[in-house]
């Protein structure tokens, strides 16, 4: 008896992750942290996704036919496939995800997932038929952002603050159960799911204190970790009931300045504060990464290792800051009157991130620079840094899927672009490298990006971490995605 | 490092129950530490240190005899594990290549990757490249594809391309590698493809410096008792496991793997395994003096053969064509706190099987990851490196990248 109940609350146990924030809404045409686009990958599905060899396969979709020059696809939908409420999966569901992402006045995070589709239409329930700007070789690639249901919403000009982000509605294996109000967000198997799922329950614990997070895992109060500490990997590596993952997701770590404001906007400055800043020592408490030189991880086929990380060089930023204008007298660098100040802000969920502020933060009080440190709660994040720009510096972390692709963030029409970067040559090399056939041109392309952009200094480039995730042995037959971690979590089992 | 000055103060034997697994190198080092240090005993110290280290090119100039032999076939054993990444990443990037935008005219490509199908015993393969030149070929080019047409690579004579091949061929037949000095030192072929130069690597490099050192190293006579330094800081627990059936496998529940090529099955092996090595060194440490614990831990002993086993184990899975539980296999092997470093726990073969395993499930780019790590300490892997970034990129061209905080 005593057994049968210990098994049963065994099979029904929660599998319980850490993030260091839980996601405020659940709305993939707003997502922009990985947090989110982990929850995304429970709840919603995409017309084709990765298999476990990472070779695109059909999800939602059932096959796709081309016309002769390859300027449109006719994609069937898989039959069958249902809502999360039950409702048929339809062509018009698929049309009003395109439209709403293209949308302006949506101002969806995910508008350059969609920029080379021109038209999408229904031709029937389960047919679409997209038509593009350019031709394309295997459009299914590109095909993997997430499909909503149209019915859930009024139009395709779609608010952030749309009921939605709290009740969502998918296709995924996991449906949103509740918010709770400790943070946690339950997730329950979707019933209706065309195949089996081997979790009953998910539960996305938000613990903010990092540190804290290792030894929730040890005492088995949670059965995964998606971000390890570096410094808590000696402890984990040892444990016999946890298992290291590597997850790697092409990530770095920068100092962002915003080009539109007067301090941004001043090659001399930004010069001169690349030049301040001792990236080492804001490393050394972190844990041992790689210092970098530009926007990609060292290991990546864009990586220009020509191009030297900038070292502290007093003298020389001293020489930028003079020939900004700025005099430095009594420990302090002003122009006009006024101290050079700025405004750092930092993500509170970013790990280590305020160990990292304080001690940017002192550096650059000590070269008699004034500094306010902010750590903005997510709503704040996106409102001031993404939507108003109200910062001067950012102390942020971007991470990329296997392709890499920095064009959101460094073309002046870049989505992610919120530090206002805009050279027309990056632009050039930006199209140049999307439109390359020859793989040596694009890496070739993206190796001189890289050069300019570390010249231009839109962004002090810090450095990356090795990533790994925690899990209990009790979870069986896991394979995590690169980037998105739970594509493969239906088979999962506990 | 200390441990390595410091060991023959080992005191005498507790009682401790007999185990299976008993008599290991492990344990001779520690509780016989006489024979430990007579092998640091004339100036064989430092290459042990390398050893210990996995620095096998230091250790193969810094020891004699039987220390120079293994640290020599440790190098074969890593290049041989490069030359079969290296043959199956020309093939994919080739092919990859000729399907995204042809076949460059004028181009080496369809060539090189002749070379490396013939030099991988594909002769089929290699003239099937050589049927997808495009266009006039550079001179020197175009002369190596004539002799591979008309005997493959065994014979290779000429200029430029030709004289690299060439010397190739001598280094292996000669266990030199001073012939390779026909090669040039950056890229075989340098092509202008309009506003870039097109470069491709040598597909040859890993195979012939494998053949060399694996010839010098059979060239040294196995004493007629090597006693340790047969084994010291290897993957193989005693004598008899460099046999058939090692019998340490079977105690470990390792070896041959069987069923459908699924991860959880191996997670499980190297957990049992895991599970009989820590019983078993809690019981040699029981009761032990502090010296002696002292010596299994700051030498990382057992941390150290479970890698190199491990290592052992995620290649036998490859060659049996089993690439998620050799991925699997090393993920576990891996020490991920120095997860971008070669040392005692990650031995450079670890990454070369890594990439390869990561390569053969699709994750190409991570693949990048392990080989990013060897290019430092190898300087000839760079070639592999920019191949597989090739191939990497060609794999994703047209996909839509994604990014976020």
């Amino acid at each position: 008896m005593m057994l049968s109940f210990l098994l049963t609350a065994a099979l029904a146990a929660p599998f319980r992750y850490a993030e260091d924030q839980a996601p405020a809404i659940v709305n993939p045409l707003f997502s922009t942290s990985m947090s989110e686009a982990r929850l995304s990958e429970l709840v919603f599905e995409g017309l084709y996704t990765d298999n476990p060899e990472l070779a695109t396969t059909p999800l939602l979709a059932r096959d796709l036919s081309m016309n002769a020059d390859r300027t449109e696809a006719t994609v069937r939908l898989r039959e069958g496939a249902t809502w999360q409420d039950g409702t048929a999966i339809t062509a018009d569901d698929v049309v009003f995800s395109i439209q709403a992402m293209q949308n302006p006045q949506t101002a969806s995070t995910e508008y350059g997932r969609v920029e080379w589709i021109k038209k999408a239409e229904a031709l029937d329930a389960g047919t679409v038929k997209l038509t593009f700007a350019r031709p394309e070789a295997r459009p299914e690639d590109k095909l993997f952002f997430k499909i909503l249901p149209k019915g859930r919403f009024a139009g395709t000009a779609v608010k952030r603050t749309d009921p939605f982000r709290t009740q969502p509605t998918g296709s995924g294996p996991f449906r949103v159960d509740k918010f709770n109000d400790d943070g946690s967000i339950t997730l329950l198997k979707n019933p209706g799911y065309r195949s089996s799922v081997g979790l009953s329950e998910i539960v996305l614990r938000e613990v903010s204190d990092k540190s804290y997070q290792a030894k929730l895992l040890i005492y088995e109060s949670l059965e995964a970790l998606v971000r390890v500490l570096p410094r808590d990997l000696a402890v984990l590596k040892n444990n016999r009931r946890v298992e290291l993952y590597p997850y790697q997701t092409n990530s770095w770590w920068y100092l962002g300045f915003n080009l539109g404001r007067p301090t941004g906007k001043d090659a001399n400055i930004r010069g001169a504060i690349a030049r301040l800043v001792d990236v080492q020592s804001l490393l050394d408490p972190v844990g041992t990464g790689d210092l970098l030189s530009g926007p990609f991880v060292p290991s990546s086929p864009y990586y220009n290792h020509d191009v030297p990380a900038w070292k502290r060089d007093g003298a020389k930023a001293a020489e930028l800051l003079t020939a900004a204008g700025y005099s430095f007298a009594a420990g302090k660098w002003t122009k006009g009157g006024k101290p050079l100040s700025l405004r750092v802000c930092a993500h509170k969920s970013l790990e280590s991130a305020q160990e990292v502020a304080i001690n940017l933060q002192s550096q650059l009080q000590g070269e008699g620079i004034e500094v306010q440190v902010d750590f903005l709660d997510d709503a704040t994040w996106k409102s001031q840094i993404w939507k108003d720009r109200n910062y001067d510096l950012v102390l942020s972390q971007w991470s990329f899927d296997r392709n890499e692709d920095v064009r959101e963030q460094f073309h002046s029409k870049g989505t992610r672009n919120f530090t206002g970067y805009n050279n027309p040559a990056v632009d050039g090399l930006l199209d140049k490298a999307r439109d390359a056939l020859d793989p040596q041109q694009k890496k070739s392309a993206l190796r001189e990006v890289h050069r300019i952009v570390h010249d231009d200094a839109p962004m002090v480039f810090l450095w990356t971490l090795d990533s790994y995730s925690a899990m209990s042995v009790k979870v069986k037959n896991v394979v995590i995605h690169p980037f998105y971690f739970f594509t493969w979590s239906r088979t999962w089992t506990m | 490092m200390l441990l390595f000055l410091a060991l023959g103060c080992g005191g005498g034997e507790p009682a401790r129950p007999p185990d299976p697994l008993d008599g290991g190198w492990p344990q001779q080092v520690a509780e016989t530490p006489l024979e430990f240090e007579s092998l640091m005993a004339g100036g064989a110290r430092e290459g042990w240190v390398a050893f210990h280290a996995a620095d096998w090119p230091t250790a193969a100039e810094k020891l004699d005899g039987m220390g120079r032999r293994r640290a020599l076939l440790e190098l074969a054993t890593l290049e041989d594990d490069l030359a079969r990444l290296s043959a199956e990443v020309w093939e994919r990037a080739a092919r990859r290549w000729v399907e995204s935008a042809g076949v460059p005219e004028g181009s080496a490509l369809p060539v090189l990757a002749a070379l490396s199908a013939y030099d991988s015993a594909d002769a089929a393969r290699g003239a099937a490249w050589l049927n997808q030149v495009r266009g006039a070929l550079a001179p020197d080019v175009a002369a190596v594809a004539a002799q591979l047409r008309e005997r493959g690579l065994s014979e290779i004579a000429g200029e430029g391309l030709a004289a690299c091949l060439a010397g190739h061929l001598a280094a292996r037949k000669s266990a030199s590698l001073e012939p390779l000095s026909a090669c040039p030192a950056g890229p075989l072929v340098r092509e202008p493809a309009g506003d870039h130069e097109r470069t491709l690597h040598d597909p040859l490099l890993a195979r012939t410096r494998a053949i060399v050192h694996r010839a010098q190293a059979e060239a040294i006579a196995i004493p007629a008792e090597p006693g340790l330094a047969a084994l010291l800081f290897s993957g193989d627990w005693t004598a008899a496991d460099r046999g058939p059936n090692p019998p340490t496998l079977g105690l470990l529940g390792l070896g041959p793997l069987s069923g459908p090529d699924e991860v959880q099955p191996a997670r499980e092996r190297v957990r049992a395994a895991d599970a009989r090595l820590d019983a078993w060194i809690e019981g040699r440490t029981q009761g032990a003096d502090e010296a002696e614990i002292g010596v299994y831990a700051d030498l990382q002993l057992l941390g150290l053969y479970r890698s190199h086993l491990l290592v052992n184990e995620a290649r036998a899975a490859l060659l049996g064509g089993r690439p998620h539980q050799a991925a699997a296999t090393a993920q576990l092997a891996l020490d991920a706190q120095h997860g971008r470093a070669i040392g005692p726990l990650n031995p450079p073969a670890l990454f070369a099987v890594l990439a390869e395993a990561n390569l053969r499930t699709g994750r190409t780019r991570e693949a990048l990851d392990s080989i990013e790590v060897l290019g430092g300490a190898y300087p000839f892997v760079q070639g592999l490196d920019e191949t597989l970034s090739d191939l990497v990129i060609l794999e994703g061209m047209g996909r839509a990248g994604d990014s976020k905080e």
